[in-house]
This record gives C-alpha cells, sequence and structure tokens, in this order.
C-alpha cells in the first residue's frame, strides 16, 4: 500500500498563524552554485548575491513540521533588502499568513516573510502570494491528513489560469505598470 | 584603468535593453532544488506533472528571477550599484524544461535621494519565451552610485 505525501491545503492555512523556520548558514559553495546556475553575482567578495536570500528561504519553509503547502501558482513577490548578508552569516526566516482569500477553488494566501541574520536582525524582507489548492472533498478526518495529497489532476488545479496582478504595495511609485508593458509587446 | 561601469549620471530614463537568449534545462532545475531545497513537486517529480494541466515539471519561479539577473548583467554594462532597494515581480506563466527565456529591460524612473553620491534607479523588466509570451514581469529598484564631481 502507498500513503501519499501530505499537503497543506488552503482551508489548512491559519490566518495570522506565524512560521519560524530552523537556521542555515550561507557559505562560498551556495555562492558559487547560485552563480553558476543563475548567472548572477554578487557585487563584492564576501557579500552574498542579492537575491539569493530570497531563494533560499523558500527551502528553510521546508524544514518545518508542517506539510509544504498545496501551491497551484507562485503568483507573486514583492522583496526589499534592508541590509547586506556576508558569507558566514547565519540565516532563517519567520513568515505570517496576512491575507486569506476563498475563490471559487482553492484561494489566494499573502504571506509576509522575513529573513532574519544570527544577530536577530532583518536582512530582507517582503510577500509573496500564492494560489493554494482546496483539500479533495474526500478529504479524510483531521487525524488521518498525513495520508493525503495535493493533486494537480484535481478540478481544483486545472481551473488555474495565468495569475492577475497580486495586490500593489501603497508605496510603489512608478510610471508604467508592468501590465500595459506586455499588452503592448 | 578607467571603470566601465555605469553611474547614475550615465544612465537614461527610456533605455531598453534585450538579453541574449538562455535555454533552461533540467539540469538547471535539479541543481536550483538541490540549493533552495524547494522540492516542490512542481518542480521535481516527472511522473506526476505528466499528469497535470502543466504535463510536466516546470522550473521554480526564483529560478526564473534569478536567471534573468543573471541575463541582465550579460544586457548591458554593469551598473555602479551601491544596493539592491528591492523589487516588485509577478509569474505569468511556466518555464518548462528545454524553454528559451530572455529579458527585455527598460528605465523607467530615476530619482535622486538625500545622499548627494547617489540616485534610485527603477527598471522594467519582462521575461519572455521563444514564443513571444511574457512569463515573468516586474521591476526592480537599484540605488545606484553617482560620478565623483
Amino acid at each position: 500500500m502507498s500513503v501519499a505525501a501530505p499537503r497543506f491545503y488552503f482551508e489548512d492555512v491559519v490566518l495570522h498563524g506565524v512560521l519560524e523556520t530552523p537556521a542555515m548558514t550561507v557559505t562560498e559553495t551556495h555562492v558559487a552554485l547560485y552563480g553558476g546556475v543563475t548567472g548572477d553575482g554578487a557585487r563584492e567578495h564576501g557579500l552574498v548575491p542579492d537575491l539569493l536570500p530570497l531563494c533560499l528561504t523558500t527551502g528553510l519553509g521546508w524544514r518545518v513540521p508542517q506539510p509544504p503547502l498545496a501551491v497551484l501558482a507562485f503568483m507573486g513577490v514583492e522583496w526589499a533588502a534592508d541590509a547586506p548578508l556576508r558569507v558566514g552569516d547565519t540565516i532563517h526566516s519567520r513568515s505570517e499568513t496576512t491575507l486569506k482569500r476563498s475563490m471559487k477553488e482553492g484561494g489566494v494566501i499573502i504571506e509576509q516573510r522575513q529573513v532574519v541574520n544570527q544577530r536577530g536582525e532583518v536582512v530582507q524582507h517582503g510577500k509573496f502570494t500564492f494560489l493554494v489548492a482546496s483539500a479533495p472533498p474526500d478529504r479524510l478526518p483531521p487525524h488521518r491528513r498525513a495520508a493525503m495529497t495535493f493533486d494537480p489532476r484535481h478540478k481544483s488545479a486545472r481551473s488555474w489560469t495565468a495569475p492577475t496582478a497580486p495586490p500593489r504595495a501603497p508605496t510603489s511609485a512608478r510610471s508604467a505598470s508592468p501590465t500595459k508593458t506586455s499588452r503592448a509587446r | 584603468m578607467a571603470d566601465s561601469r555605469r553611474f547614475f549620471d550615465d544612465i537614461a530614463v527610456g533605455e531598453e535593453y534585450e538579453s541574449p537568449g538562455r535555454t533552461v534545462t533540467e539540469a538547471d532545475i535539479v541543481l536550483f532544488a538541490g540549493l533552495s531545497g524547494d522540492y516542490n513537486i512542481l518542480h521535481t517529480d516527472a511522473e506526476f506533472m505528466k499528469q497535470s494541466i502543466f504535463g510536466e515539471r516546470i522550473a521554480h519561479g526564483l529560478l526564473g528571477l534569478a536567471i534573468q539577473a543573471g541575463l541582465f548583467t550579460r544586457a548591458t554594462q554593469a551598473y555602479a550599484t551601491l544596493a539592491f532597494v528591492g523589487l516588485r515581480w509577478k509569474f505569468k506563466g511556466p518555464i518548462k524544461i528545454g524553454d528559451t527565456i530572455r529579458l527585455r529591460a527598460k528605465v523607467t524612473a530615476k530619482k535622486e535621494t538625500s545622499k548627494p553620491d547617489r540616485g534610485l534607479v527603477t527598471v522594467e523588466r519582462t521575461v519572455v519565451n521563444q514564443r513571444g509570451e511574457v512569463v515573468q514581469e516586474g521591476e526592480t529598484e537599484l540605488m545606484v552610485e553617482r560620478r565623483r564631481k
């Protein structure tokens, strides 16, 4: 008998629930691998490339005692750098669900996330917008949730369309919207 | 040797760049999963994804974002960047194994700051695939050094 891996569905997400991850030390190896895959590098030796902490924070969330979120689509991210991160620094992340909006099937959640260094300083922060699957109708009772899985074959997965814009930050100062650009091309 | 980096003063609003193409491979996705620790089935389970709306594994959204950052360095001469300030980004469609993406970027704003040695540059970015479809788009803000008077 096979037991499917557990998933964390839209219904399981707790509004204002906070998740704190274990920490990891960012090494020269991370910087080298990241540079090799992406072609993006650090501005100066000893610094961690700007987008690497953002990339590492998604995996940190896999090390918490909660099943992975049943993400149908990663819709958007707004991200800001507060302080430089250096090779040898140890980071963890802290996130809070700040919006949970039910859709016809599944729903949108917004997660505010901070990347924190070994001195407790926030080095980067921002928010992620995800489209998350509903639990299947034949979902098992809570004590057997560990035996459930997110199934892209489920009808909630088929309803996926090009994501709409995540809510914009009120501070956004801009001259043209990216949506306009895509229409023009 | 002269500093070939482009300073705040050199960059003009309206400038546009287009990068070379970059084919996203299975190796990119496997390495990025290993590096980031993000093993979501969307990116790692080929059999499962055959049954999905995508029909196959897709690249991590953040892999596309990171690759475009690499493509930016190949699209224009390096900026004299002092700091990455932030970004706003939307994932519009999947990047599949074998897709070739390129970056189109445009400087949309320049803003002086309270410090006389630097300024804020806003770059609007669009990642398109080989069919011209926009797969990701957004904008980044960079703090760029000014030329010394």
